[in-house]
């Protein structure tokens, strides 16, 4: 595995987009302290579509956190291609997952005094863009693959929840990061909603070859993902490929 | 990322619109309080030092004796063969008077920076008119002379100066001491001085400078007369007034006044030392007391952005994870606060613009009080585009202050402590 301490971009080992080594993480202090996450080790490959199943309480939505460089463990390091979020500030870690990390929330998290094309532009603003044509022009066709092509104007007050959720993800795609980590995306949404993001994600992975990682009650999406990772107790305890799944559809 | 900069904080401000009103009117009426306060102080000590330079001399011999051998030096060389110089044992009763002055006086007049002079004699008297009495101090001088020093000549409220060079037994009382009399001009009133010599003298007009010290208790004569009443010779003065072209500076014109008679010279500004220094003390304390009001209006754009702040800190961690620097959130902040407090600063100028502009067209007028040391008659404001442009500045630093303050822990937080807990 190739990587680099120093934060900057690199080239990641063929194939492997998110590498997780021997996480922990600990939450509360003194006596209340405990251990969520006990050691996980994972590797992601380009192009995967994984689901992160487990028991509410065993850690799905930490170890995500810190594979998407939102939080930092407490022993282990994670690279996202090739770079290793270790060692680095926490402006540059900013920068790292502008650049290589698309992160979907369950709840949309849309800042509401902007409108849908200005909330998937966002990550293009932080790094000094998304105001030239081409920018705007590739954030309203994310728009539109994502449904909302005639609502680019529309604040997320005047959307419905599954919309604002779309408009979630068209953000979290708008740098085309390496890795799309999603929290329990259609948490939030009805079983249509659901659906059309699952195909919105579905559809990524395959025309734009996404690398997806998605943490999910849902048993319909971790049914149809490429790979299934089972959370329990701070440890995964089962990596189950769609090969080795009987009955496995997409 | 300027752009996003000011893109977010003009949207958080925009989204709240009569909040950031607020916010602006507070720091709007604490800028034009301040400005206006700091225009009717600064006007209060032009109000009083133009009405003392119209009045005073710039520079006034006293009677105060230095040893300096310049002074007779500069004599001889002014009238070669005629200074003589007599020594004799101190006289204890000795009068305190400018010996020489009237001779001085042109070679005063020779000294560079120098535009006027005049000799004066002052002594108490008691003037009677009729029944009544009232002390006074009875100022002698040249009328010509005086006005080449000081505009005396044009604080003649009735009567006037003319008639005063023109009769030697005239008398010019202040306001408020002829008032205490009952004279009006035309009578007659009886100086009686120190050394018990009476004079009858007439009222040829009526003075009203301004100053309490003058109005009250001071009357104009011819020098003759004043130094008769005082028991004086002719040559023998309590002061020699000077003009000089520039208000300030005059030390070094003080100093060649002082080698040139021997007599100690003081300036207008050390005279009045106690009163311009009681002005300045007024001033300190009055822009301590204003200044807290923009402190207050920078707290209150400090409230205004801990409650966006507190408001946003969600979204704060949204931008933070879609790849935002803290500097920039910072500048997002930051930039609010300047917003508000220059919206504020601009707004109460224009305020405080219009307020003085308003009052120096249709000022404010008073009674004149009697027994003050200075009738200040009306609202007089100064204007000077450095009061704005210090308030605003103080504005901002305040404003940019409470913003940095505001956001400082907000943009700590790692984004999953507020995300973790957010949905």
């Amino acid at each position: 595995m190739a990587r680099r301490e120093s934060g900057v971009e690199g080239e990641a080992v063929r194939g492997e987009v998110l590498v997780a080594r021997g996480l922990v993480r600990r939450l509360g202090q003194g006596a209340a302290a405990r251990e969520v996450l006990r050691g996980v080790d994972l590797v992601l490959d380009s192009g995967e579509f994984a689901c992160l199943v487990g028991p509410s309480g065993s850690g799905k939505s930490t170890l995500l956190y810190l594979l998407g460089g939102l939080d930092r463990p407490d022993e282990g390091e994670v690279l996202v291609a090739g770079v290793s979020l270790r060692s680095v500030d926490d402006d540059k870690l900013a920068r790292l997952r502008n650049r290589l990390i698309g992160f979907v929330y369950q709840f949309h998290f849309l800042l509401p005094e902007f409108s849908a094309l200005d909330n998937v532009l966002m990550p293009l603003w932080a790094r000094g863009g998304g105001r030239s044509p081409q920018e705007r022009a590739w954030g309203a066709e994310l728009l539109a693959r994502v449904g909302l092509g005639g609502m680019l104007d529309k604040l997320p007050r005047q959307l419905s929840g599954g919309e604002q959720q779309r408009v979630a993800v068209a953000r979290a795609l708008v740098n085309r990061p390496r890795l799309l980590l999603a929290d329990e995306p259609t948490g939030n949404l009805d079983s249509a909603n659901a659906t059309a993001v699952y195909e919105l994600f579905r559809q990524l992975n395959r025309e734009l070859g996404q690398t997806i990682l998605v943490v999910t009650h849902d048993q319909s999406w971790a049914e149809r993902s490429d790979r299934v990772l089972r959370l329990l107790d701070g440890r995964i305890v089962a990596d189950e490929r769609r090969e080795d799944r009987v009955g496995g559809k997409s | 990322m300027t752009a996003a900069v000011v893109r977010l904080a003009w949207r958080h401000l925009a989204a709240r619109p009569r909040q950031a009103a607020l916010t602006v009117a507070g720091v709007a009426v604490g800028v034009a309080v301040f400005i206006f306060t700091v225009a009717m102080m600064d006007g209060l000590v032009v109000f009083f030092t133009r009405r003392l330079i119209g009045v005073s001399p710039l520079v006034t011999v006293l009677t105060e004796n230095l040893e300096v051998p310049a002074a007779r030096a500069a004599l001889e060389r002014g009238a070669p063969g005629e200074v003589l110089q007599l020594s004799r044992p101190p006289v204890p009763d000795e009068r305190p008077t400018v010996r020489g002055a009237v001779a001085m006086a042109p070679l005063l007049r020779q000294l560079p920076g120098v535009e006027g002079v005049a000799v004066a004699a002052r002594t108490p008297v008691v003037l009677s008119f009729g029944t009544i009495a009232e002390p006074a101090s009875l100022q002698g001088t040249i009328p010509g002379d005086e006005r080449t020093v000081t505009e005396l000549w044009n604080a003649v409220l009735e009567g006037s100066w003319d008639a005063l060079e023109a009769r030697r037994d005239g008398v010019i009382p202040g306001v408020q001491l002829a008032r205490r009399l009952g004279v009006e001009v035309g009578d007659r009133v009886v100086a009686v001085g120190e050394t018990g010599a009476a004079l009858e003298l007439e009222v040829v007009g009526v003075l009203a400078t301004g100053l309490g010290a003058y109005d009250e208790a001071t009357a104009v004569v011819n020098l003759p007369v004043a130094q008769a009443l005082a028991g004086w010779g002719a040559d023998e003065a309590s002061e020699i007034r000077i003009r000089t072209a520039a208000l300030t500076g005059l030390d070094g014109v003080r100093r060649q006044v002082e080698a040139l008679t021997g007599h100690r010279a003081e300036t207008w500004d050390e005279a009045n030392r106690a009163s311009l220094q009681l002005f300045r003390t007024i001033g300190t304390t009055t822009y301590l007391l204003t200044g807290f009001v923009l402190v207050v209006a920078g707290l209150g754009i400090g409230n205004k952005l801990t409650t966006i702040i507190l408001d946003k800190e969600r979204d704060i961690a949204i931008l933070r994870a879609c790849g935002f620097s803290r500097p920039a959130l910072r500048g997002v902040f930051l930039l609010e606060g300047l917003m508000l407090g220059g919206s504020g600063a601009l707004a109460g100028c224009l305020l405080a613009a219009l307020g003085i502009a308003y009052f120096q067209a249709f000022p404010i007028r008073f009674a004149p009080r009697e027994g003050s040391v200075l009738a200040y008659t009306e609202l007089f404001l100064a204007n000077d585009p450095r009061y704005y442009a210090v308030v605003s500045g103080v504005a901002l630093a305040i404003a940019a202050l409470a913003a940095l303050v505001a956001v400082r822990k907000a943009v700590r937080v790692l984004p999953v402590e507020v995300l973790r807990g957010a949905a």
